[in-house]
């Protein structure tokens, strides 16, 4: 503690918020430090982290502390006293723990773990930790392709946390009783389903890439775990009220997992089916019961896109109820155009209208099909008139450059499609006096695995760079606020979501070169990465920017999320020729692989 | 026309140890969150993003120092029982802050100018300050802490790592009033205003305020 009144933002380090859980070090069965290889801000505000927090420590016997990277100031003044990266509760080093996981929900983050392990006392690679505990897990999105970390990490879980934590959680906790070597363990492990352990399995390097092999185990293929039925899963009851403000301070209720539009840009549109909803009466219930424990001023229905859900009138209608008379205003990360109504945002606007964000994605139809955005312009131009109409003062569109089969008329259609919105905008006098009520996003697609276009090539730096300054010369920015990725980030990004298990060397490599927080934009650096991949002997183009044969076998292939190859394909060449797939609400099956909810809707 | 019921109250907490790392904006968000957990029936402005009327009474306190005798002014849409409403806010005041009274906001009381009497503690070290400071030539004068004064604020320091580290990183200091009028200055600002003095050097308690009106 005593570092702390020498670095920034000294509230990140001290714990002690309110619902934060206290058990007993001494009675516990099993000791997890759960890690969020980010900044505590951003980790606060990931829903599934501090699921995964509460979910733990109401486990029997189980103990569960939480860890955040440290920013750079506090590293330095950690590793400079000789001080152990330490847990917000009990402020123990990682190293006295059974179990430290890891939540990985972005690439940037990798650099971070192994700062992480190494000031918590750990060797960031699994073989140099060797037989000695703990156990280090990781989660999370990224682990849909978890070859690029697979160096630094005993066991990967393939899914969705809540179905695994019982079963893993017992297994551990025996054979840590039971003095169980953990080489046994780790092959206990990787028998359970979901759990992926890299060591127990061969690689071998074909067309460029190193895939994953059997080893004679019968553990292949890897098959995601995920909960059935949403209303059964287990929720907390509270969760953690930050002093720090969190990146999204609010209470965040889940209204439903897995997506039904089927955009083929969208891993997690892929990777987290099937659709499963919760039911309005109980979602109403809990936001009701945690705004009592947590008092914060805004509900958020997490989800792909909420409209959606098919109870969002009596969902809307309860939260309302409950949000009005105690000015707690309810809002949608993010909604599908030709599904937001006039009615649902009025509904959202009532309590308090914060901005209002449409993701049309491309500039024109034929790139929309393509994508399987299946909205028209004129769709677009109706939501803007609507979400004006509700009383929206400030919109926000979201566009990515770079998709597959993209044209300069594609980006030019960006242009001309954000003047015809400011048009209507100038029509319903919604533009303020003061500020831009038109706020333009555009990102650079990176193909990711497990999508219809994971074998697509992402487009070169270059080549994006172009579209920037082509789009920019066509944007009124005196208008509209324009925002760009930036092209080098967006690089790194599809090299490490497409990489394979070559990649440990550079990522330690670039770590040892002092590569830290690389999502920022303050820290990045991208000459340091060059550096590592040239140390390393690797060219990263050649993940990111060279296409893959679609029958060859992947870095990732071991890795089943549930939704089938062939499904994948038959998108990927639906995309080719431009026809669209119609939502699993709207249309029939599109059999994905996964059986829901709605196959016999 | 509607009666106007609105009645204000005025909390006075400790911010304790613990409590020393976290910003003023931290601390407001904190407490109006507390507010909105203890279900009293709590005004909100009318603006555009309606938000509790809250407003918080002491000069704000810096990061990296203590006080037992903070005040937050807060409103209720009509005047409630004061029993109740201390139930609600002892229940609800998050740790590490510590409940001391709650009461009717005073007539006028938010642009009542005040002393604050500050315990300055200096880091083992840098004993010379004190000496700098006790010779210091400032209005109302510099004290020596004593012994009684010194325990007096470690009643502050529940925990008992946090006792211990105090004893370990600091052997004393000195009493200090500032007047909060326009010219407020930060204890530190006014006694050494030739180095910037961070709290890696020095901590300062707010042991109390007194009131101009009531002097």
């Amino acid at each position: 503690m005593d570092v702390l009144p020498r670095v920034r933002k000294p509230g990140r380090y001290v714990g002690g918020e309110l619902n934060a859980e206290r058990a007993e070090w001494d009675g516990a069965r099993l000791r997890l430090a759960l890690c969020f290889p980010e900044v505590y801000e951003i980790g606060m505000s990931n829903l599934g982290f501090s699921l995964l927090y509460h979910l733990l420590n109401g486990l029997d016997g189980v103990l569960c502390e939480r860890v955040f990277a440290p920013w750079t100031d506090m590293e330095s003044e950690l590793a400079g006293n000789g001080m152990p990266l330490y847990t917000l509760e009990s402020f123990r080093a990682l190293s006295e723990f059974d179990v430290v996981g890891f939540s990985l929900s972005y690439e940037m983050t990798y650099t971070n773990v192994l700062t992480m392990l190494k000031l918590g006392g750990l060797e960031c690679r699994a073989a140099d930790r060797g037989r000695t505990w703990p156990l280090v897990i990781a989660g999370g999105g990224c682990a849909c392709n978890p070859e690029p970390m697979s160096d630094f990490i005993d066991v990967f879980v393939i899914g969705e946390g809540e179905a695994f934590l019982e079963d893993m959680v017992d297994v551990i906790a025996a054979a840590k009783e039971a003095g169980t070597p953990k080489p046994e363990l780790l092959e206990k492990l990787a028998g359970m389903k979901g759990l992926y352990v890299p060591s127990m399995y061969d690689v071998e390097k074909g067309a460029g890439r190193v895939v994953v092999k059997d080893a004679g185990r019968g553990l292949f293929p890897v098959e995601r775990r995920y909960v059935e039925k949403m209303d059964e899963a287990p929720v907390p009851e509270k969760f953690i009220v930050p002093w720090v403000e969190a990146v999204h301070d609010r209470i965040q209720l889940e209204v439903f997992r897995g997506c039904v539009q089927g955009c083929r840009y969208c891993q997690a549109g892929m990777i987290y089916r099937p659709f499963r909803a919760r039911s309005a009466g109980l979602l109403v219930k809990e936001s009701k019961s945690l705004y009592g424990d947590m008092g914060c001023d805004e509900v958020s229905l997490l989800s792909f896109n909420a409209p959606d859900y098919p109870e969002m009138g009596r969902l809307l209608d309860g939260l309302l109820e409950h949000a009005t008379p105690n000015s707690v205003s309810v809002s949608m990360p993010s909604s599908r155009i030709d599904t937001f109504s006039e009615d649902v945002g009025e509904k959202l606007r009532r309590v308090r209208g914060t901005g209002l964000t449409l993701a049309p994605e491309a500039g024109t139809q034929r790139l929309r099909d393509v994508i399987n955005k299946r909205i028209t312009d004129e769709e677009i131009l109706d939501a803007v008139r609507h979400a004006i109409g509700a009383g929206w003062k400030k919109i926000k569109l979201y566009f990515m450059i770079g998709l597959p089969t993209e044209t300069m008329e594609d980006v030019e259609g960006i242009a001309s499609l954000v003047g015809r919105i400011m048009n209507v905008i100038r029509e319903k006098k919604a533009a303020g006096r003061k500020g831009k009520a038109l706020t333009l996003s555009v990102s650079n697609f990176v193909p990711k695995p497990h999508t219809p276009f994971q074998w697509d090539a992402m487009d070169t730096m270059e080549s994006l760079l172009e579209k920037q300054k082509f789009l920019r010369g066509l944007i009124d920015t005196r208008r509209v606020k324009l925002d760009f990725h930036d092209v080098r980030t967006s690089f790194l990004e599809g090299v490490m979501s497409r990489g394979d298990r070559s990649l440990g060397r550079v990522i330690e490599e670039a770590w040892k070169l002092g590569c830290r927080f690389d999502g920022w934009t303050e820290q990045f650096s991208f000459r340091r990465w060059e550096e590592a991949f040239g140390a390393a002997g690797i060219e990263p183009g050649l993940y990111a920017n060279r296409g893959m044969e679609p029958l060859g076998a992947l870095p990732w292939s071991h890795i089943r999320t549930g939704v089938t190859d062939k499904y994948l394909f038959l998108e990927y060449r639906k995309s080719r020729e431009g026809r669209t797939t119609e939502s699993c609400l709207r249309g029939a099956c599109t059999g994905c692989g996964l059986g829901c909810e709605l196959k016999d809707k | 026309m509607t009666e106007d019921l609105r009645q204000s109250y005025e909390l006075t907490f400790r911010r304790c140890w613990e409590a020393r790392f976290f910003s003023h904006l931290d601390l407001m968000r904190g407490l109006m969150r507390m507010l909105r957990r203890t279900g009293l029936q709590v005004y909100f402005t009318e603006g555009f993003n309606p938000k509790p009327r809250v407003s918080y009474l002491t000069k704000p306190l810096s990061v990296g120092h203590t006080s037992e005798c903070e005040r937050f002014g807060f409103m209720l849409v009509e005047q409630g029982d004061i029993g109740e409403i201390e139930t609600a806010l002892k229940k609800h005041i998050p740790s590490p802050l510590g409940f001391e009274s709650v009461g009717l906001l005073p007539s006028g009381r938010q642009k009542d100018e005040s002393e604050l009497e500050y315990y300055i503690f200096i880091r083992r070290g840098h004993e010379r300050m004190i000496e700098e400071a006790l010779n210091r030539d400032v209005p109302g004068g510099v004290k020596e802490l004593t012994r009684e004064q010194i325990e007096s604020a470690r009643v502050l320091y529940d925990h008992t790592d946090s006792a211990a580290m105090l004893d370990e990183y600091y052997n004393g200091g000195f009493v200090f009033n500032i007047d909060t009028g326009s010219g407020y200055r930060r204890p530190d600002r006014i006694l050494f205003p030739e180095a910037e003095i961070g709290p890696e050097v020095l901590f300062f308690h707010r042991k109390r305020e007194l009131f101009n009106s009531s002097k």
